[in-house]
């Protein structure tokens, strides 16, 4: 068997949809060229040739079948390896390539949808939490105070679904009939930690795979009981994954309910690494996992450690990948050394030091020592206190997943004090848990991670936090720019970096003359069985007269979307090697079996954006901010709330949510949302109020007596968020009137916003005037 | 209707793959130990015969020259090319013993029956017998023990003048390997194109220094091989190439990898004859595939290095120039020198950080030398007696960046070094290995296509009797709408009593934000109004007032003087129609 990396065949089929997109009054979407390209790529070499003789004709090594599922429609591509000068050719590295072009079909439907919007206030969604409105709305003002920016949404339907079997009970049905196969292993319970790894291991090896638990083995479904599920199912799962190195990306688990019976499948990416658990390999072979044969040993790391300033660390005291520990001159076997492994682990940092301060004198007793025992009073052998830190130290290795048996204490005497330094350096595991928990080191404080929140940093170590089809696909932003006329400068004012998160990453590249996107992959977005990616940017400097040149309002650029392992044709390719029948020779034909089919669509966006008329639509957003006195919000929050709600209804608003909570100090809060749609045009209200309360402390002195008298206050901070979309609807900007197209009344939605915050204010002063307590 | 898609071959051939050359010639395993000095095949540890076979058969390379063949011993064979032969003193040896051991098992029957000889001519005849056998069988041991002893000394001793195993002196030494690779790219920062790599060629240099035996070693090969066709070129090992993707050597090496390490003997090692231990020299030149210069794909690319010329945020009249690998990874790296031209109507400099200023008669030329690049970038600056963006010009220059590495990937690994004997270098010596990259060409940097944030402000204040009430706001809300303003904020302070004042006295405070865009370039206009005053909540006649704070401002490119014109006639356009709406005469201003 050919078992040298990177010795695999590679049959690579790339689609290329080329479209042109316009957004303008009307947004335009054409595909003006398609073309799919199948590239083969087979290394001369390896070890499956070791026994074919040279020959001069080639060796036929199979074919390839690429096309719809219906048999008649297929393509199908001889492959043959040109076998004249094949030692020549395997002495010298070389690979025979084959390229081939075929155009697929135009989709029915765009594989892009695209929009464009300008705006220079909060970028915000109105649908997210009420916690993340309350901190927005809360946060600081100038958030709605920004330059004016671009943001482009794109969309993309969701070709991995394609296979998508409708309710989630089918999608469960499909997969137990399917039962245990190559890419599919039934448990019926969480079971051993060491055999679950050998699935994930086995299964990423195979191209990836599912594991359901809960499921006997004859596709029965048992359920997992709820002291399997939720945490427990996390933990397992992470240990088994942990045991695997590398670390085997898995995605997040999914629940199926079965006749209230709970089965959970955790999807397994492809891997191009192979994973070993306890030095040996796994594959997966007529539904059941077989070794792969012995990993090779693994290189011992560099010793050679970059030196540390122990004095300067002691003097730094804690910080972000420093942890200090005071032994207090008590005995070792007491220190708390694996949670602060965990914690140096998971907090991401690139590992750190565990010193340990204060360690009795290697002769001396330790307070709380236990006294030593004979044979170690005999030998001499760990009888001081750093053996007894080794020990402790090794005992606590035991209890952490994954075990990291490289860890050794250093010593050392600084000034007459005994310190320990621990290095948790690379190669570092994906997360670390210490009997079965996660910690986190931040702040120079120690905290538990929930089982959850390990989780998901495990995913976003191996790559699979971000959202990917059940094989480890995904779709991707691969480039993105938009043609610039000048650099723009650096901002000579920064006004507010509370919107800088908005900004998806790009930056100025002199040599494109372009703002470029970096690449970023698309999120699912609610509501449709697509994936979503916006991309924002600031509009300044974007027309900037240039050699006296004249800025037509538009803005050019291309957006390259990579869509992997999935073809938008829905074609096919499978692999049918030759058999021996056929001639060949068994041995090539093994390079030949075993290919990797990669699969890749690409889309091609050549954008024109109207930024001018993007920029007459613009979306406004203008925020009220006052604060009533002597107003509370504590029992009769309810009423507070009837009277927000019908304020707002009198002003014509439609208050459609509503949420009432507290914030972490314990501030009720309410949050309304609510639009007004007349005359076609419809502005949304984002409204908050806070409680803040207050003490007010009174001294009336007298000669002969002082009274004193304290009165609970508060008072009402309210935030009145209002926005329009859409603002000269049906007219064009050749239309508008002088003055930066403004009108007046009703016509202007700006005007009318203002108006709408200012009569609302008024509004809720003159309502909630009687109310004051004080 | 989907259809069948007639696929068309438009590729196909032989290129460089992933995998690594260098494996074994027989089972094409990776792990290869050594290379058959024969034939050049590579070799596993399993395939190498190291030791000879057998006690009588023996493997020399160089017959006749015992130290040359003793260094040889433990050389690489491949089973096909071992040349095993009898040796002639140990079969002569081994012969002896046995004739020795025939001759006293022959003789010892009759040296059991001496009591039967009992004449005196018997005895004699019999003792003269057993002692002549004696002293035979004596001899032949001691002369087979001496043959066995002196084997390898009489073999050459015989074999002198006998044709050597191989044709070409070996020379062992130690080796200094120097990759050297240029590459030439013109960095502009007014093309809409990523700099096209000009030449990318890379030179790989082996030195050999022979040891110091060398020469001895020669003299005696040249005088002992005389007679044969030998020794005409030397032999010191091969040196295997990796990570060629980008790479293509002119002429193409052994193997397209392996650079051999063989030249005439009169070429460099021995000219007059004579050798010397003078490092010799071997060398190959190789072509770089521009895509190892290049980052991101298709449209996106781009050249490695990239030039980012700037304006100091504060400072017109400072360019920053920023040189930055855009690869993840960068090589480390110095700027070796650049320079960049001063026109004369930038002069003077007035400062130059980290560089020197050389005064000419068309300017002056500023250049930097030896910075490291920190992060994968150097930031270069100037300051000059003019406005940069106020006259653009294009300044040009020039710059050298030496690399730590090289750019194309390949590599010389000290296991891939393999001696004459075809065992690894590092097996006697310590190889240094050198990688050095040059990145240089020209710069231009036109001015005109850099910005720079100015600041303009327009501001006037206003009084008047009116509350600072809602009214009053709306109309301030009123006007701004009127001129085109989008209010963007309004905050009320908390109402608050005059701490100094009458009790009925309130003081408010309003702030608001909005912007007008100057439509033509989408540039914004800041306008910011503060309300502030006090309101007589007893309906005191002539105890209110309110200051209005008008501000105007914008960030405007200096060349666009249009949004500063913007913000002055917005500004006036607000007072006057705020003078308007709140009945102010025009005479009052503040």
């Amino acid at each position: 068997m050919n078992q040298e990396p990177g010795a695999e065949s590679v049959i690579t089929v790339d689609e290329v949809y080329t479209y042109d997109i316009g957004i303008d009054r009307l947004t335009t979407t054409v595909c003006v060229e398609q073309q799919g390209t199948v590239r083969v790529r087979i290394p001369y070499g390896g070890l499956a040739l070791q026994h074919t003789p040279t020959q001069q004709i080639p060796i036929a090594l199979g074919e390839i079948s690429i096309g719809p599922t219906e048999t008649a429609l297929r393509h199908n591509i001889s492959v043959s390896l040109p076998a004249d000068a094949l030692v020549e050719r395997v002495k010298r590295g070389e690979q025979y390539h084959w390229s081939g072009t075929y155009a697929p079909d135009i989709p029915n439907d765009p594989l892009i949808a695209v929009d464009g919007q300008v705006f220079d206030g909060a970028d915000f969604d109105p649908e997210q939490r009420s916690e993340q409105l309350y901190s927005l709305l809360f946060g600081t003002t100038d958030t709605f105070v920004n330059d004016l920016r671009l943001q482009l949404n794109l969309w993309v339907p969701n070709l991995f679904e394609q296979e998508f079997l409708g309710s989630q009970d089918q999608e469960l049905r499909a997969m137990l009939i399917e039962q245990e196969s190559n890419t599919q292993v039934l448990l019926p319970d969480l079971g051993d930690s060491e055999l679950l790894a050998r699935h994930m291991a086995a299964l990423a090896q195979n191209g990836g795979g599912r594991i359901l638990f809960g499921v006997r083995a004859n596709g029965e479904v048992r359920g997992l009981t709820s002291g399997e599920l939720g945490d427990p199912l996390i933990k397992h799962v992470l240990a088994a994954a942990l045991r695997c190195t590398p670390a085997v990306p898995f995605f997040a688990p999914e629940v199926f309910i079965d006749a209230q019976k709970s089965v959970v499948r955790i999807a397994i990416a492809s891997s191009r690494t192979r994973h070993a658990v306890n030095n040996s390999f796994y594959r997966r072979e007529a539904g059941m996992t077989v070794p792969d044969g012995q990993a090779p040993t693994a290189i011992a790391p560099s010793q050679d450690r970059a030196g540390v300033n122990l004095a300067d660390v002691l003097a730094s005291g804690n910080a972000h990948d420093v942890v200090m520990i005071d032994a207090q001159n008590t005995s070792p076997e007491r220190l708390d050394l694996g949670s602060y492994i965990s914690g140096l682990i998971n907090a991401g940092s690139g590992g750190g030091l565990l010193v340990i301060r204060n360690l009795p004198a290697a002769g001396q007793r330790s307070r709380g020592s236990t006294g030593l025992p004979l044979l170690q009073r005999l030998t001499g052998r760990g009888s001081g206190t750093f053996d007894q830190l080794q020990e402790r130290l090794q005992r606590e290795i035991d209890s952490l997943t994954p075990r990291l048996r490289r860890l050794r204490a250093e010593f050392t005497t600084l000034e007459g004090e005994q310190i320990a330094v621990i290095r948790i350096d690379e190669p570092l595991p994906a997360v670390a848990l210490y009997a079965d928990n996660g910690y986190l080191w931040s702040g120079g404080t120690l905290r538990v991670l929930s089982a959850t929140e390990v989780l998901e940093r495990y995913l976003q170590h191996v790559g699979t936090g971000e959202v990917r089809g059940s094989t480890g696909s995904a779709v991707a932003l691969a480039y993105g720019e938009l043609q610039w006329p000048v650099q723009p400068p650096t901002q000579l004012k920064v006004r507010s970096t509370t919107d800088s998160h908005t900004l998806t990453p790009n930056q100025y590249h002199v040599q494109r003359n372009a703002i470029v996107w970096e690449p970023t992959y698309f999120a699912p977005r609610a509501g449709t069985n697509g994936l979503q990616c916006q991309l924002v940017t600031r509009l300044r400097q974007a027309f900037v007269p240039v050699a006296g040149g004249q800025s037509d309002g538009k803005l050019n650029g291309q957006i390259r979307i990579c869509f992997e392992d999935a073809l938008a044709s829905g074609f096919t390719v499978d692999v049918a090697p030759a058999s021996s029948g056929q001639g060949t020779l068994d041995a090539a034909a093994g390079l030949f079996s075993r290919s990797r089919i990669e699969r890749r669509t690409t889309l091609i966006l050549n954008m024109q954006i109207a930024a001018d008329w993007l920029f007459q639509q613009r979306r406004r957003m203008s925020l009220l901010h006052f604060r009533l006195p002597d107003i509370t919000l504590a029992q009769e929050r309810y009423e507070r709330m009837a009277d927000l709600r019908q304020a707002c209804a009198d002003l014509g608003f439609w208050v459609y949510d509503t949420a009432l909570a507290t914030n972490d100090e314990l501030q009720p809060y309410v949050i309304l949302k609510g639009v007004r749609s007349t005359k076609f045009r419809d502005i949304h209200l984002l409204m908050g109020i806070r409680y803040e309360a207050n003490q007010i402390d009174r001294e009336l002195r007298y000669t002969q007596r002082t009274d004193i008298k304290k009165v609970q206050s508060g008072r009402l901070d309210t935030r009145i968020l209002l926005w329009s979309a859409a603002t000269i609807a049906g007219r064009s900007p050749q239309a508008r009137p002088p003055g930066n197209g403004t009108g007046q009344g009703e016509s202007n939605p700006e005007r009318t916003m203002t108006r709408l915050q200012l009569d609302l204010r008024e509004l809720l002063e003159q309502r909630l005037h009687y109310l004051r307590s004080e | 209707m989907t259809t069948a898609k007639p696929i068309t071959a438009t590729d196909t051939g032989i290129e460089r793959g992933p995998l690594s050359p260098v494996r074994s010639h027989a089972s094409y395993s990776p792990h290869v130990e050594a290379i058959c000095h024969h034939s050049g095949q590579y070799l596993t540890r399993g395939e190498d015969n190291r030791e000879p076979v057998s006690f009588l058969r023996e493997q020399h390379d160089f017959p006749g020259f015992p130290e040359l063949d003793d260094v040889f011993a433990p050389a690489a064979h491949a089973r096909a090319y071992q040349h095993l032969s009898w040796n002639q003193p140990a079969v002569q040896a081994l012969t002896m013993l046995l004739g020795a051991l025939l001759l006293g098992l022959g003789i010892y029957p009759l040296y059991q029956r001496a009591e039967q000889w009992q004449t005196t001519i018997e005895y004699v005849v019999v003792n003269v017998l057993l002692i002549g056998a004696v002293v035979l069988v004596l001899g032949f041991v001691l002369r087979a023990f001496f043959l066995l002893r002196n084997r390898k000394a009489l073999y050459h001793r015989r074999a002198g003048g006998m044709r050597p195993a191989i044709d070409d002196f070996p020379v062992l030494g130690s080796y200094k390997i120097d990759l050297r690779e240029a590459v030439t790219a013109d960095l502009h920062n007014d093309q809409h194109q990523p700099p096209a790599v000009q030449s990318a060629a890379g030179h790989a240099a082996v030195e050999l220094r022979p040891e110091a035996n060398v020469p001895g070693l020669y003299a005696r090969y040249h005088a002992l091989y005389a007679q044969v066709p030998v020794g005409s070129h030397i032999h010191g090992g091969a040196v295997a190439f990796e990570g060629l993707q980008h790479v293509t050597f002119q002429p193409d090496l052994e193997y397209g990898h392996r650079l051999v390490l063989r030249q005439p003997v009169g070429e460099q090692f021995a000219p007059g004859g004579i050798a010397t231990t003078n490092p010799l020299g071997f060398e190959t030149a190789y072509a770089i595939s521009p895509n190892a210069l290049y980052t991101g794909q298709h449209e996106g690319q781009r050249f490695l290095l990239d030039l980012q010329p700037g304006l100091k945020p504060f400072d017109s009249y400072t360019l920053m120039v920023r040189l930055r690998w855009l690869n993840d990874n960068p090589l480390p790296c110095q700027l070796e020198e650049c320079r960049l031209l001063i026109p004369p109507e930038l002069a003077p400099v007035t400062n130059f950080d980290l560089g020197r200023y050389v005064a000419g008669q068309a300017g002056g030329e500023i250049i930097w030398r030896k910075l490291p690049f920190i992060d994968g970038e150097v930031v270069l600056s100037l300051t000059v007696g003019a406005a940069l963006i106020d006259q653009p010009c294009e300044l040009t220059g020039s710059y050298t960046i030496i690399c730590d590495g090289t750019l194309s990937g390949i590599t010389v690994r000290p296991e891939r070094i393999w001696n004459a004997l075809g065992r690894h270098a590092t097996g006697r010596t310590q190889p240094s290995i050198r990688a050095r990259s040059s990145v240089s060409g020209s710069l231009l940097i036109n001015t005109a296509l850099l910005s720079q944030e100015h600041e303009y402000v327009f501001s006037h204040t206003l009084d008047t009797a009116e509350p600072p009430d809602h009214h009053l706001i709306e109309q301030v809300e009123r006007v701004l709408s009127h001129c085109g303003v989008d209010i963007q904020k309004i905050e009320q302070a908390m109402t608050r009593r005059d701490p100094y004042g009458k009790l009925e006295h309130e003081l408010r405070y309003w702030d608001i934000a909005g912007r007008r865009y100057e439509e033509s370039v989408l540039e914004a206009v800041d306008v910011h109004i503060v309300v502030a005053g006090s309101d007589a909540s007893g309906g005191l006649v002539g105890a209110s007032h309110s200051q209005l704070d008008i501000r105007v401002r914008c960030l405007h490119d200096p060349r666009n003087q249009a949004t500063a014109e913007c913000v002055q006639s917005t500004g006036q356009q607000l007072v006057y129609e705020l003078r308007e709406a709140l009945g102010i005469p025009a005479a009052q201003q503040v």
